[in-house]
Formats: structure tokens, sequence, C-alpha cells
């Protein structure tokens, strides 16, 4: 019992200060807009052969999404001589399913648009951490079919961006967005308001100064919003919210922010 | 009044961010790709500096704690 309970007990393992400056600091944004913008311009690119132009995947005058299966069709084969493109037997049953039930029709609209927002959400930095993570899923998804091409380098630097999901929008829209939206653990300003009357606290629940509704950190436990006075208090309480909050009466309404 | 127009002004620099891009992408060959990129470049910069000089100004402080 005692083994069991050391080995699940929550236990927060920091983050050396070299991972945080690069994923969680600021100071490396334009690295981050460098890496945007490459990896949103491929995807714009790769996008853009498909929604538009001669070759274009979907709105044409036959069935959409031919190309697509062309691309499947090729990837599922079994040659009679060397390996098949597919590794995965599983991932060529899916694959032969979709193309048996004529999928590439709508799968086609799919990967079209999915590659053209991916690019441009990118490069303006909106949802960078969110465009990052559909785009790798792409990128997976190719490799899986046997498609190497540039997904090994453009799944590598979705991941990186993936990693640094706070900061990597922040020459971007993501500067105000994020903060606005927040996350599930920290709502935003936005989610403040809607929620304003679940607020459970006026004064900090670690140090009992007086928090601001408008702009104090928040953190969400037990569908209440609980505010710190600044963001060490907020990691204290994130630490340990059964200490600070066992104390803590019912909700109480706060003003509106103005 | 003022943090409306700096977000506006904000967003909308992004937005034409995006616009230029699809319009550049959509509209020209790729057999020059570097000739492609620059104007995106320039449009980003300048969304850059309209984001520091008008939007962040006004709304200085309110990232703090993410």
């Amino acid at each position: 019992m005692a083994l069991l309970q050391r080995t699940f007990e929550k236990r927060e393992l920091r983050d050396p200060s070299l991972i945080r400056a690069i994923f969680s600091n600021t100071w490396l944004a334009p690295l981050w807009l460098v890496a945007r913008l490459y990896l949103g311009y491929q995807w714009l690119l790769a996008g853009s052969h498909k929604v538009w132009g001669e070759g274009r995947w979907i709105a044409v005058s036959g069935p959409d999404g031919l190309p697509l299966r062309n691309f499947w069709q090729n990837a599922i084969a079994i040659p009679e001589q060397g390996r098949p493109a597919i590794s995965y037997d599983w991932y060529r049953h899916f694959l032969t399913f979709m193309v048996n039930h004529e999928w590439y029709r709508w799968f086609s609209w799919v990967i079209a648009l999915g590659e053209t927002t991916v690019g441009i959400l990118l490069i303006v930095g909106a949802f960078a951490g969110l465009a990052a993570l559909a785009g790798a899923f792409l990128n997976f998804n190719f490799m899986l079919a046997g498609s190497a091409s540039i997904n090994p380098v453009l799944f590598v630097i979705a991941l990186l961006i993936l990693f640094g999901w706070k900061t990597a929008g922040w020459i971007g829209v993501d500067r105000w967005l994020l903060p606005a939206l927040g996350t599930p653990w920290q709502p935003g300003r936005v989610f403040r308001r809607v929620l304003k009357g679940r607020v459970a606290n006026e004064e900090c629940p670690v140090c009992q100064m007086p928090v601001d509704p408008a702009t104090s950190p928040a953190s969400a436990y037990s569908g209440l919003i609980y505010l710190s006075c600044c963001p060490v208090c907020k990691e204290r309480l994130d630490a340990q919210p059964a200490r600070y909050i066992a104390g803590l009466g019912p909700a109480v309404p706060v003003p509106a922010e103005g | 009044m003022n943090k409306v127009l700096a977000l506006v002004a904000g967003v909308t620099a992004w937005a034409a961010v995006g616009a230029t891009a699809v319009l550049i992408v959509f509209n020209m060959g790729v057999k020059n790709q570097v000739l492609m990129f620059l104007p995106i470049l320039a449009v980003v910069v300048a969304a850059w500096a309209i984001g520091e000089l008008v939007t962040e100004r006004v709304f200085t402080g309110h990232e703090k704690g993410m």
C-alpha cells in the first residue's frame, strides 16, 4: 500500500530553467515566429494546390477527391516485390475502408480546407498550438501512408511549436486571444465575464491580499473560479489547491469588470 | 473605446497578414518561393509594429499570469 502511495502520489516535477526559457519565455518569440511562418507557408502552399488551380481536389466538374483516391490506392497497394508503402495493417484496412466507401469525396474537402486553415492560423499566430497539433496530425497520417517527402521535418517543427504553444503566437493574434479566452484550467477575461457569478473569493486564498476580478490570475476548481493576487500565489494555489481552498466559503458574486 | 480601437487595429493588421498570404500563395506560381515569401514577411513586420505600438500599449498588463 505504501509502495502504491509513493508511486502514485501527486508530485509535480518542475521543468529545468532552460526548458522554461525555450518554451515558456517570450524572449524566443521571434524564433517561434520564424518557425510558424515557415510551417504555415508550407501548409498554405500545400492547401492552395488542393483548393485552387487545375489540379485541385475539390469543387471540380466530376467527383471530388479523385487525386486523393489515387493516393490512397497507391498507398494500400501491395507490390509483388519489395515492401508495401504502409507498414501497419490496421492503417491499410482503414484506408481501404475509406476507398471502398468513397470517403475521398468529402475527405478531400477536410484535407484541402484543413491544410489551408492550418497554414493561415500559423501565419497569423491564432491558436498556434492547436494549428500545429492539427498540422502534426496531418503529417503523421501522410507518414503512416508511406509518404515521407518533407513530412518528417514539418512534423518536428509542429511538435516544437506545440510544446511552445504559450509563446509561439506571442508575435501574432495569440498575444491577445489567449489571455482573452484563457485555458480550461485558467479562464480568460471572456469566460470570467460569463462565469463571474462563480468566482469564489474576494481575497487571495494564499496570502489574503485583495484580488481584482478583471486582472488577477484565475484557477478553476470544482466548477468555481479562484482568483489569486499574483502569479506566484496562483502557482502555490495550483500546487496545493486543497490546502488553500478548504477554508473558503460559498460562491460570492463579484461586480462585472469595466 | 480606446481598448476596442486598439484591439480592432491589432486584429485587422493580423487579418491583413492572413489575407495577403492567401492572395499571394493562391495567385502566384511556386517557381520563386523566396519572392512569394518576402511580401508576407513584410506584412508580418507591419502587423507586429502595429501590435506593439498600438494594441499592446493599451493592453499592457492584461496577459500577466497566463
